[in-house]
């Protein structure tokens, strides 16, 4: 499935399951291994969530 | 031995790597160079035939990948096994060129402790390490509407640790030769301009880059100019083309002759047929005023603001003030606020007074807050204690100060002079709001200056050797006021000593208006004098003394020496001693003619009563002295 057929509403669901994630990993355990993977996947997502979405090589505004 | 360099921001960015990775693989002919960017723009460096390896990040993929999880945890699976893979390489060198969260936690996760870091990278507890004062510019020029930029390719390569050279910045004839950029005649020396860009906010319209390479075009004659963009744009830069050409003709009413070529660059899936390198600029550094940037080497000089400051913690959220963050293990995140210490009880307390605070404050959650003691019980009396801490001003520590509040109380032209006026410019200041009504006062003044006449009209009068005017000519003490302050001044600002600038203003001020000088032969450099310091007053004034051009574009005035040579002595007379009065002779005045001047003036013959001294000491330059 291509990304661009995910809505924004599950992209936000996701976001907040890692962020609850990765802010129990962080109380828990520290910066781990597994609270860096899960802030890169974060990242990753939130992205997308942005006025800046990676996935346009342009801006379709002009 | 393995270097990787990261760049995981879009288009313009892996530009600007472009000389980067060439002075890499230069220094480094025997190193195994790895470039990691996103997929989606991996095309744009696959013309750079220095590299190794180039890795993509697959975003689409990882971001599908977990979206399809039905799993009620997070599946890191994906992401683990490509990030395990890039720190399976164990690069001896990492060097992070992109500022993102994200590039930051890729970098932390695939480092260890012996990897070389260069960039943007996380601290033991994940918050955000920028480990070097280049990577600390980068961050300070993110965004838009920036104009004193360093151009983005000489702080990656301070990032990388390399030297740029000429051969760096061009495209090499291999790769004109490959094919692959679909051109083979490009100038030797352009300027290229990516007219691309990701939000609206980034986007010129046609018009406007026109302009700017009109401009650009004006001051460099020699100067070609390669665009580049999507095939998306390719419509909009034949417009831009089209109105350059007309708007130069029209303005010079001349042929062009200049080269002026529009390169396509094709959709993300189709970019590895293409791209071309050139010097890249950042177009939005001289769009003000239109100069070609060549790669001037300017001294940067950091200065850093400290806080001597009290502060008392924020429960985020909770919308209370607190006094430490002992106590109170129940707020979710404590967060320091600075508290000016015009609040205190006194100088040297420690004990802020809430309702001064509360008053004074423009922070609405402040005027709503509960402030709560030691023992979590609401305070009583009007008197809560705080810590006291010296601390570097910075966005970490959520002690930056908003210059917003300052500028409505006192102007940007005060905010500005008594940043300047705090100290030496490389040192780090403590940061008090105390003096900046010192500095206030004194723009009050300059600004006085120019307004002597009744009801404090604007009053300056011109001088009759300089066309007529009715005034009187500046008199030699003006002269000598304004020249050596011109001087002072002119040496302040080579040696960025801008504090003792702001000194010498006040001290010419404060001169010029015991002088009750009007005169604008010498209010008029004053006011170009003070532009760069307090831009809007002097612009003000500017106007005021009816001049069309903005006081920015006028010379500085020019030193001159003869001014401040002193022709005059204002000699101290004593009588056996003791200093009676004083009297102004020339200074070239011979020691017999000093001697018979002083004996003959009437407050001489009135001290010495009819007596006949026995002797009279004259140090000509210093003093006289009448014994007997």
């Amino acid at each position: 499935m291509k990304l661009s057929s995910f809505s924004e509403k599950e992209l936000r669901d996701q976001l907040e399951k890692l962020e609850t994630t990765s802010k129990k990993i962080l109380e828990t355990s520290g910066y781990t291994k597994e609270a860096k993977r899960v802030l890169v996947l974060q990242e990753l997502v939130r992205e997308q969530l942005t006025n800046e979405n990676i996935s346009y090589a342009t801006s379709k505004i002009r | 031995m393995k270097i990787l360099v990261m760049q995981l921001a879009r288009f313009g960015d892996i530009f600007q790597t472009w000389p980067v990775v060439k002075s890499l693989k230069r220094n480094y002919p025997n190193a195994e160079l790895h470039f990691l960017c996103r997929k989606t723009f991996s095309g744009a460096i696959s013309p750079v035939n220095c590299l190794d390896k180039i890795l993509q990040l697959d975003v689409e993929d990882n971001i599908n990948f977990i979206l399809e999880s039905t799993s009620n945890e997070p599946d890191t699976s994906k992401i683990t096994n490509y990030l395990d893979g890039l720190k399976d390489e164990k690069y001896y060198q990492i060097i992070n060129l992109s500022y993102s969260p994200l590039s930051s936690y890729i970098t932390s996760y695939i480092s260890d402790e012996k990897t070389d870091v260069r960039g943007f990278t996380r601290h033991e507890d994940g918050a955000l390490d920028i480990p070097d004062d280049p990577s600390a510019l980068i961050y300070g020029q993110l965004g838009v509407y920036k104009f004193n930029r360093i151009h983005l390719t000489r702080l990656f390569s301070a990032v990388a640790g390399v030297d740029l050279l000429e051969e760096d910045w061009g495209v090499s004839e291999a790769i004109l030769a490959e094919g692959a950029l679909r051109i083979t005649n490009l100038p030797k020396r352009y300027l290229s301009v990516h007219i691309g860009g990701s939000t609206s906010e980034k986007l010129l319209f046609a018009e406007q880059w026109s302009e700017i390479l009109n401009k650009l075009a004006k001051s460099n004659p020699e100067l070609s100019f390669v665009l580049l963009g999507s095939s998306a744009e390719k419509e909009f830069s034949n417009k831009i083309i089209n109105r350059f050409e007309k708007a130069y003709r029209f303005r010079e009413n001349a042929a062009t002759g200049y080269d002026v070529k529009d390169l396509e660059l094709p959709d993300a899936e189709d970019l590895p047929s293409i791209i071309v390198s050139g010097r890249f600029h950042d177009i939005y550094l001289k769009y003000t005023n239109g100069e070609y940037l060549d790669d001037n080497e300017k001294e940067v000089i950091i200065s850093f603001l400290s806080l001597l400051e009290n502060e008392i913690y924020r429960a985020e959220k909770k919308g209370r003030f607190i006094l430490n963050s002992d106590s109170f293990d129940f707020f979710d995140q404590l967060i320091p606020t600075r508290i000016d210490l015009k609040h205190l009880e006194n100088i040297k307390s420690n004990k802020i007074v809430i309702s001064k605070l509360v008053e004074d404050s423009k922070n609405r959650e402040l005027k709503d807050a509960i402030f709560i003691d030691d023992d979590g019980k609401k305070v009583q009396d009007d008197l809560i204690l705080t810590n006291r801490e010296v601390e570097k001003m910075s966005k970490s520590k959520y002690n930056v100060v908003n210059p917003d509040a300052i500028c409505e109380e006192y102007g940007a032209d005060s905010l500005r002079m008594y940043e300047m006026f705090l100290g030496p410019l490389e040192q780090s200041k403590p940061w008090n709001t105390a003096g900046i009504t010192g500095v206030h006062s004194f723009l009050k003044k300059l600004w006085r200056l120019y307004h002597t006449g009744a009801n404090d009209e604007f009053t300056v009068t011109d001088s009759p050797s300089s066309g007529g005017g009715k005034g009187e000519d500046p008199s030699a003490e003006n002269l000598r006021t304004l020249h050596k302050t011109i001087k002072k001044v002119e040496e302040d600002i080579e040696n960025f000593s801008f504090n003792t600038s702001v000194s010498t203003f006040m001290i010419c001020v404060n001169e010029l208006t015991a002088q009750k000088c009007t005169s604008r032969a010498i209010l008029e450099p004053l006011a170009i004098l003070v532009s760069p310091y307090a831009p809007h007053v002097a612009e003000e004034l500017w106007e005021k003394l009816w001049h069309s051009e903005s006081i920015s574009e006028v010379p500085f005035p020019k030193f001159e020496e003869k001014y401040l040579v002193e022709s005059s002595k204002e000699y101290p007379i004593s009588f056996n001693g003791k200093m009676r009065f004083t009297l102004e002779l020339p200074l070239d005045m011979a020691k017999d003619e000093i001697e018979s001047t002083v004996m003959a003036h009437e407050k001489t013959q009135q001290q010495l009563q009819g007596r006949t001294p026995k002797k009279v000491i004259v140090v000509p330059g210093k003093i006289v002295n009448i014994v007997g």
